[in-house]
């Protein structure tokens, strides 16, 4: 069996060939401007469709905050001439699907139908965004939906943690707060506020769109004019840059359950800054990868102090964090919280390893192309290319700039980022013996 | 030996297109007895190696709650020839991703790699099949990481809590009513021979299923199948599955679950139901059009028509419906009242709504509806060769052939207005169901 391994391993490094090589973007501008990307995939008879728009619930107002998503949840719920029921039948009727969700920077629409039903889908999502109709009953049907959900998030643990650091994180920037609004904001909107969210976060200046499927090109330009020539450009501007309020130390909120919730976060990283892909590279090996990960290892695989802790570069349209979460009961965090420092400071202070630095970039390397599975998957991933503004060739280049990573450039980057010893904690629950520095 | 059988999946739909390449399912069996089955998608070069054991969380001794679901964690460690942790290692450097999962009907382990590595793989998967080894250090340690999970996912969730004191209360002797998790209890109380007696009881070829899906050809499959796994010898004289059986239901059972972490109360209410058989699938299918009818299709079904819609009293209405599994599945129904709206009244109301539906009989055009989105999702299926060859892991553990996965679809379309209505009727009984109501302690609330 040894030398059948040896095999097995040497061809792993005669790899050279990207394996989504067939992988044909066509970049396309509809009759009116709007710039796409298209892949025919014509072997199953339907369209992926994946609409991003720039804004998001950033674009609420302070005093009408929830409205952004209060507008996205209405989509679906009456159009043109359609009421919210009539809509879900039409829509029923020739199984389509249109997915609507909004998040801090954008408001994203993933639509999926068959291909010869193509026009009636068209028709149905472009009237959902172009004329919804704001009924006032299916307003207070889904005002006390958002109402509950606030309620459930107020109550739920690992909700409070995340609202509470970004409440720290961000002092003075919309980001600070839920883009679900608080319960007497959501109250008070009207459906003007609703008609003003949906005139400033849907504008067809600020669109991205990928296509996966079973459509041709003239087909896929027609459908574009048609879906969005009808919108607005846009008529705000966008947040200001976040100030960024960082290294505050341990927070605890007091929470009954026999766990605390572990939220953290450093300072993060621009994708366009020279050492993202040594910070990328860093990442994974400190706690990005999944169960071989050092803070896997040494705090669930040694320890069994707790179930996952996982951590990420957030890029944000008007800021970066360096997030990390993770769950231990309350007789165990403390330890677990002295573990992840050590590491921490481990990794600011000494770098990372020759062997672990090139078993990341193999995992990295290899496992990008295996993301490219599927016509909604590709489409997703090529609409979150255009809306981070990177071109097509990123995806034959990007693998070459995570394996020019070496372990200096991870050094210089983890003593970048990961030197504060008083990064932010925020601890949610009743733990023991820890040290809490407000 | 090798019996090669190969299926196309039969589309309703009338589209002329290539669809067969993309949808062809193959399978065959090893000498030994390992099922294995191939499903075929060549647009990327990537390939699905799941391994599945007909042994889940329902086949545990009673009081071992969650050995099931603590030795597929313990399947990542050493083996006789593997050190601890080499597997997820060597995947994790070709790229691939790899995990487990485990139901009260099965313990599955995948892989996710590019197709080159196929037999990399089945070395890894065959080898632990057989020769794992279980240190106390290891077990010791699992058992830890296993309470913490049960922690984050379980205790911490109001919702999670009470679904166990549901399921306890629906079966009172089947072991469905026991946490694939494990009782915190016992979690603490299980020793590495549990965790031994487990694996050598279950883990044999004649008791697994191979799946590959992806861009692979069947017969490369059946070459590597044959020497990676067909060497494997059953040390296990397999008998069918025997679990203690529900007995005649006679009383209506209710839950009154209160904990302080819920702020919006709701009501369930849970039947036990008929689950897919093979060859007899035609009351599975006729429920599983009910869950969408009643509750699942949002403002359109009953449900949610009535309560969100006319009367107003409820925000979210919902009902659910998986008819795969073993031994006598559930259905169950949830409403979440408006504020104004006691549970008690949302009951009442939801009690009503059944009456009525079974009176009134079926919308024909809601149903076509529901009908037309099932023949479609034929095709967005095709879009995910992985979730098409789990969907085989978990029909084939639950005791249904290939040929029932293939049939389902013809089934779905063939129900009758009369047949879902008969299921009902044998569905909605009171002294067959558990109704739960879940709030925050009284007295604290509003």
């Amino acid at each position: 069996m040894k030398t059948f391994l040896t095999a097995v391993l040497f061809v792993l490094f005669l790899l050279a060939k990207p394996l989504y090589a067939e992988l044909n973007i066509q970049e396309l501008s509809s009759r009116n401007g709007i710039n796409f990307w298209l892949v025919q995939e014509e072997s199953i008879p339907f369209v992926s469709l994946e609409i991003r728009f720039r804004g998001g619930t950033s674009m609420d107002d302070d005093k009408t905050r929830g409205a952004v998503s209060f507008m996205t949840a209405m989509l679906e719920e009456g159009s043109g001439e359609l009421d919210a029921q009539t809509f879900s039948k039409a829509r029923d009727s020739i199984a389509a699907s249109f997915n609507f969700d909004v998040s801090r920077d954008s408001l994203s629409i993933s639509a999926r139908f068959l291909s010869d039903k193509r026009e009636e889908a068209v028709q149905l999502l472009r009237q959902a965004l172009t004329t919804p109709r704001f009924d006032q009953e299916a307003m207070e049907r889904v005002r006390k939906q958002i109402i509950s959900i606030i309620e459930s998030n107020q109550k739920n643990q690992k909700k409070i943690a995340q609202s509470k650091l970004y409440e720290l994180t961000f002092p003075d920037h919309i980001y600070s707060s839920s883009g679900l609004g608080s319960i007497d904001k959501i109250a008070l909107l009207k459906r003007h506020d609703l008609r003003q969210a949906h005139k400033v976060a849907i504008n067809k200046d600020r669109v991205s769109v990928s296509i996966v499927g079973d459509i041709s090109q003239l087909e896929a330009i027609e459908m574009l004019d048609e879906l969005l020539d009808d919108l607005p450009n846009s008529s705000k501007s966008l947040p200001k840059r976040a100030r960024v309020n960082l290294a505050l130390g341990t927070v605890l909120v007091d929470y009954p359950s026999p766990q605390s919730v572990a939220f953290f976060t450093f300072e993060g990283i621009n994708r366009t800054d020279q050492d993202f892909f040594a910070a990328f590279v860093m990442n994974h090996i400190l706690g990005g990868g999944g169960f071989n990960s050092r803070l896997m290892m040494e705090i669930r695989e040694q320890r069994g102090l707790t179930y996952s802790i996982n951590t990420s570069l957030a890029q944000y349209d008007h800021a970066e964090l360096y997030l990390g979460m993770f769950q231990s009961s309350n007789d165990k965090i403390s330890e677990a919280i002295g573990v992840l420092k050590k590491e921490i400071a481990m990794l600011a202070n000494n770098g990372v390893n020759q062997d672990e630095l090139k078993k990341a970039i193999k995992f990295l390397t290899g496992a990008y192309p295996l993301r490219f599975d599927g016509n909604e998957m590709i489409a997703k991933i090529l609409v979150g290319m255009q809306f981070m503004g990177l071109d097509k060739e990123y995806i034959d280049l990007r693998n070459s700039m995570v394996s020019s990573v070496t372990s200096e450039d991870v050094a210089r980057v983890a003593k970048r980022l990961l030197s504060s010893e008083e990064f932010t904690l925020v601890v949610v629950g009743q733990p023991e013996g820890l040290k809490v520095s407000h | 030996m090798i019996a090669f059988r190969s299926f196309y999946l039969i589309f309703i739909l009338s589209f002329v297109v290539p669809l067969e390449a993309l949808s062809k399912v193959t399978s065959f069996s090893l000498e030994n007895g390992m099922k294995i089955i191939v499903v075929e998608d060549h647009r990327a070069p990537v390939v699905t190696h799941m391994v599945w054991y007909k042994a889940g969380a329902a086949d545990e001794n009673s009081g071992k709650s969650g050995i099931a679901h603590l030795l597929e964690h313990l399947l990542f460690k050493e083996t006789e020839n593997v050190k601890n942790g080499e597997f997820s290692q060597t995947v994790a450097a070709l790229g691939g991703t790899d995990n487990a999962f485990t139901s009260h009907d099965y313990t599955a382990y995948y892989q996710r790699v590019s197709k080159q590595y196929l037999d990399l793989m089945m070395y890894y998967e065959s080898d632990r099949m057989r020769n794992l080894k279980i240190s106390e250090l290891d077990f010791s340690t699992e058992v830890k990481v296993v309470i913490e999970e049960r922690s984050q996912r379980t205790d911490s969730n109001p919702g999670a809590l009470f679904n166990e004191q549901n399921m306890g209360s629906l079966y009172l002797n089947h072991p469905y009513g026991v946490p694939v998790v494990g009782w915190r209890h016992e979690l603490e109380g299980l020793g590495r021979e549990d965790a031994i007696d487990f694996y050598k009881t279950f883990y044999s070829p004649n008791n697994a299923i191979l799946i590959v899906s992806g861009d692979v050809d069947p017969k490369d499959v059946q070459i590597l199948a044959k020497n990676f796994y067909g060497p494997l010898e059953n040390i296990t004289y397999l008998d069918v599955r025997k679990r203690p059986t529900e007995p005649p239901p006679i009383a209506e059972r209710r839950l009154i679950f209160e904990d302080e972490r819920i702020s919006q109360p709701y009501i369930t209410r849970t039947y036990l139901a008929a689950e897919r058989n093979p060859g007899q699938q035609r009351e599975a299918a006729a429920l599983t059009l009910l869950a969408d009818l009643i509750g699942s299709d949002g403002i359109q079904s009953i449900l949610g028509k009535s309560l969100q819609l006319d009367n107003k009293k409820a925000i979210y209405t919902n009902a659910y419906y998986n008819g795969l599994s073993y031994d006598a599945t559930n259905f169950s129904l949830i409403v979440v009242p408006d504020r104004e709206v006691t549970l008690l009244e949302i009951e009442t109301e939801l009690d009503k709504i059944i009456d009525t539906f079974i009176l009134n009989g079926i919308d024909d055009g809601h149903l076509e509806r529901i009908k037309f989105q099932y023949k479609a999702h034929q095709i967005y299926s095709l879009d995910s060769s992985y979730s098409r060859a789990r969907r085989f892991g978990v029909a084939l553990t639950s005791g249904l052939t290939i040929e029932d996965v293939l049939a389902w679809p013809e089934v779905i379309q063939d129900i009758k207005p009369s047949e879902i209505l008969a299921a009902a009727i044998s569905l909605f009984k009171k002294e067959s169901s558990v109704t739960g109501w879940i709030r925050k302690p009284v007295g604290e609330s509003k």
